[in-house]
């Protein structure tokens, strides 16, 4: 769906991206990551056709973001990190102006408006002026206009920053929602938690080189060293802590606050076998559960804050 | 629009309108676009009836009979509005794609299928749409004019032809220098230095360049096209050195509020200024005037206008530097008003072409 390889700008003597190569598939919801000055924003604008690169290519759906810049456009949707909306003009008629810039037919584009602002709860502002709407909404707005020719790759530049936690929630049920749209969404964002749930790759990029690239849970685990488990019991904690630390499985077992932090090393899909063992041995197991991917963790990890 | 007009738009000329439609949508809306129209007009009229009011003092006007006065009026009338197209119309063509970019709008349109054509081509129809508005606002003045005499129709046509050639150029050069400019302030004081120097430099530069080449004949060495291609090159370097100066000037002296104000001000300054030396008392006027190169006094907005309504140059270039008595075949008024107006036609088209490779070079 979105393949880069060695793509490069250069703005004067800074490298702003260098040599940077990943592929995205149909379907996938990436996350973007890295810190300011990284090179995100610069790699999603020339994915959007609007910076030419200075090396390396990119393809989005198979069109050549330099050679076919016009098929790139109609298949994807863009939203920018900072943007401005147009006063004295109508939420729909903000969506119509878009829509027939993508050159959507103008019997089709009524019916497509109202799609786009049920999917984007904006329904009720359809006839309000744009400059009124709050900050939230003008970034759901944004959101609905990059849908309006139904693309089928989303480049989204930070779509949540500078909103409070409330809109912020809903930007983030908007995106889920575009997920099981099977929609390939390309994210960068500074809320590493709010990637965490919607993302199933990252990408981490610092001083414009790629750091690290993969599934999620992957990157985690190698990272962690296996796939780190927290179990509760109702009694006996140091014990069942000792029972762990003896299991080949297990490459490390910690006390933690009420529970057994421990990272397993076995067979992929066979955690199960844990549960089974503390069971047999008559611990009086309340919860066990992997941990999330912390990827703010991983990210004060791996990356150094050079662009910060 | 009408679905089946968007799309006969797009199959017979590849222009998206929705850019046009947008457009249309952001400046006609509101009390400006009125507010402009009727300060427009309430202008266009005092003036003529300004020009009248020695008629009602006695029955001859400076030396004038009284089947003149219609056409008096109407030059009046005519001469105003070439005044207020070239300082209306340079404020809303330079800051449609400048301010744009300013407000961060640009770069999501561009991110989309419209072409820099359509940006352009949309933005300066639009621009035009509403100075051919402000023109036809002023037609009942125009009859009123005719019904004082001594104006027939076809020279109505030809002023209002012309205003409308001049029209497309400004707007076409204020679209250029937006496209250019990474701001909207930067775009429309580059806009009003060019159109400055191009009045004074049509007048002041070929009299002081083009005597030496005149030949023994008495007639310009160079036809119209190649004095017109010097004089607009000449009218570009100017205006911008005069746009990187008092950039540079205000920038440091004032905010940016201010530094507009104090800009539109010295535009203003000048214009008057130029109108002083121009005008048919002034002295660059009598100075051209005396080197005989009506060609190229034409080429100055006013003195074009002149020219196509049969003012002093159009004598001048009906019966060559000798006047009526030089006994020289007199071309007919409809060519002087179709080289005139062509040329400020090319001139328009060409900046236009100039604006949309330049948009589609430097992007958002």
């Amino acid at each position: 769906m979105i393949e880069i390889n060695g793509l490069t700008k250069k703005f004067g003597n800074l490298v702003a991206v260098n040599d940077l190569s990943f592929r995205i598939e149909r379907g996938d919801a990436f996350g973007f990551v890295g810190p300011n000055g990284a090179g995100k924003t610069t790699t999603i604008k020339m994915l959007a056709t609007l910076l030419p690169p200075d090396g390396g290519s990119a393809t989005v759906n198979g069109h050549d973001v330099v050679k076919e810049p016009e098929a790139v456009r109609a298949c994807i949707g863009y939203m920018p990190d900072f943007f401005g909306v147009y006063d004295d003009m109508k939420v729909w008629e903000y969506l119509d102006f878009f829509a027939a810039a993508y050159r959507v037919a103008a019997q089709k584009r009524p019916q497509l408006i109202r799609d786009v602002l049920e999917l984007t709860d904006l329904s009720h502002k359809r006839d309000d002026y744009v400059d009124a709407l709050s900050r939230g909404m003008k970034q759901r707005l944004c959101l609905a206009k990059t849908l309006v020719h139904d693309p089928d790759v989303l480049l989204l530049d930070e779509p949540a920053s500078g909103l409070d936690p409330r809109a912020r929630i809903e930007i983030r049920e908007l995106l889920q929602e575009l997920v099981k749209m099977d929609k390939t969404i390309l994210i960068s964002s500074h809320i590493l938690p709010e990637l965490a749930e919607l993302c199933n790759k990252i990408a981490i990029i610092e001083g414009g080189k790629l750091v690290l690239a993969g599934d999620v849970k992957e990157i985690s685990s190698q990272l962690a060293g296996g796939l780190k488990l927290i179990i509760r019991t109702s009694d006996r904690l140091e014990e069942a802590c000792r029972f762990l630390a003896e299991r080949p499985e297990i490459a490390s077992a910690e006390l933690g606050e009420g529970c057994i932090e421990c990272v397993y090393r076995g067979p992929e899909g066979q955690q199960h076998s844990i549960l089974t063992c503390l069971v047999q041995a008559g611990f009086p197991v309340q919860s066990f559960s992997e941990e999330e991917a912390d990827l703010e963790d991983l990210y004060m990890r791996l990356t150094q804050g050079m662009g910060s | 629009m009408n679905a089946a007009i968007e799309a006969g738009l797009y199959r017979a000329f590849r222009l998206n309108p929705c850019v046009a439609v947008h457009e249309l949508r952001l400046r006609m809306r509101g009390w400006r676009p009125f507010g402009v129209l009727l300060v427009y007009s309430c202008i266009a009229t005092g003036a003529v009836l300004i020009a009248l009011i020695p008629l009602t003092l006695g029955r001859r006007y400076f030396g004038t009979e009284f089947f003149q006065v219609g056409r008096i009026a109407f030059a009046t009338l005519a001469h105003t509005q070439l005044t207020l197209i070239m300082l209306i119309l340079p404020a809303y063509a330079a800051g449609a794609i400048a301010l744009e970019r300013e407000k961060r709008t640009l770069e999501m349109l561009r991110a989309t299928l419209v072409t820099p054509f359509d940006v352009v081509t949309g933005k300066l129809v639009v621009v035009l749409a509403f100075g051919a508005t402000l023109l036809i606002s002023s037609l009942p003045v125009a009859a009123w004019c005719m019904m004082l005499g001594g104006i027939a129709p076809d020279e109505v046509f030809y002023a209002y032809s012309f205003l409308l050639t001049v029209a497309l150029f400004v707007a076409a050069l204020g679209m250029m220098c937006s496209a250019v400019m990474k701001r909207s302030m930067g775009a429309i004081v580059s806009t009003y230095g060019i159109l400055i120097a191009l009045g004074v430099l049509s007048m002041v530069v070929p009299g002081i360049l083009m005597i030496p080449m005149m030949s023994s004949s008495g007639t310009a060495a160079f036809g119209p096209i190649a004095a017109f291609a010097i004089v607009l090159v000449m009218a570009l370097v100017t205006g911008w050195l005069v746009y990187l100066v008092v950039r540079a000037v205000l920038r440091r002296l004032l905010g940016p509020v201010r530094a507009l104000l104090a800009a539109l001000l010295a535009v203003l300054v000048a214009l008057v200024w130029m109108w002083f030396l121009i005008s048919p008392s002034g002295v660059v006027f009598k100075a051209v005037e005396n080197s005989q190169i009506p060609w190229l006094m034409a080429l100055n907005p006013y003195a074009g206008l002149s020219s196509v309504m049969g003012g002093v140059i159009a004598e001048m270039l009906a019966y060559g530097p000798g006047g009526p008595m030089s006994g020289r075949a007199s071309p007919p008024t409809a060519l002087i008003w179709a080289v005139i107006t062509g040329l400020y036609l090319l001139a328009g088209a060409a900046l236009w072409a100039g604006a949309v490779k330049a948009f589609g070079r430097r992007g958002y």
